[in-house]
């Protein structure tokens, strides 16, 4: 098994969330999801 | 642990799914005591075999059920009466591969583990850049006779 040990790679996990996911506020992420999302051409 | 195979795919030289050696999956999962939620891809049930792949599953976590008590779910359970994000949350952890469900499962801050299906765990990087947060399995080692650690 190949690990990239992701629980002590906080700063690859947040990249990669942000890579696939955009970076919006857990507090109103599906807001900001599709917001973004309105304004992509 | 969550265990969500993506589907077969309509074309057999680009498979990633992880069916095939999903049995030997759940299996090391039981064997290290953990308690399973398998939630199959719906477009699986299209193809006999991998229909046959996850009764097979689902029938070595309900032989375990009976041994050891643990609450395991698949089936309508699993894919019916919870949602696919019923799943992330009644989950620790999550071993998956090619799937949609591998980003979405970013935004819940868990391990999760990608089987690198036909390719190297290295080339798998490169071609599921999420792989990069992600336990690389190799599909190699969790072919029958092969031990997972």
């Amino acid at each position: 098994m190949t690990c990239s040990e992701p629980i002590r790679s906080p700063a690859v996990r947040n990249e990669t969330k942000i890579y696939y996911l955009g970076d919006f506020p857990d507090e109103n992420y599906a807001d900001g999801f599709l917001l973004c999302c309105t304004r992509a051409d | 642990m969550l265990y969500a195979p993506t589907w077969q795919g309509p074309f057999a030289d680009s498979r990633v799914y992880s069916l095939p050696v999903g049995r030997q999956i759940v299996e090391q999962l039981l064997a290290h005591g953990a308690r399973v939620i398998f939630r199959a891809h719906p477009f699986n049930y299209r193809y006999p075999d991998a229909q046959k792949m996850i009764e097979d599953i689902g029938a070595v976590l309900d032989a375990d059920r009976e041994v050891s008590g643990r609450e395991h779910l698949w089936g309508p359970a699993a894919e019916q009466e919870m949602s696919v994000e019923d799943c992330f949350n009644a989950s620790d952890a999550m071993v998956s591969d090619v799937s949609a469900v591998v980003s979405d499962y970013l935004h819940s801050g868990k391990p999760f583990a990608m089987v690198s299906v036909g390719r190297t765990p290295e080339q798998l990087l490169i071609d599921a850049p999420a792989a990069r947060a992600a336990y690389v399995i190799a599909g190699r080692s969790v072919e029958p006779g092969r031990r997972v650690r």
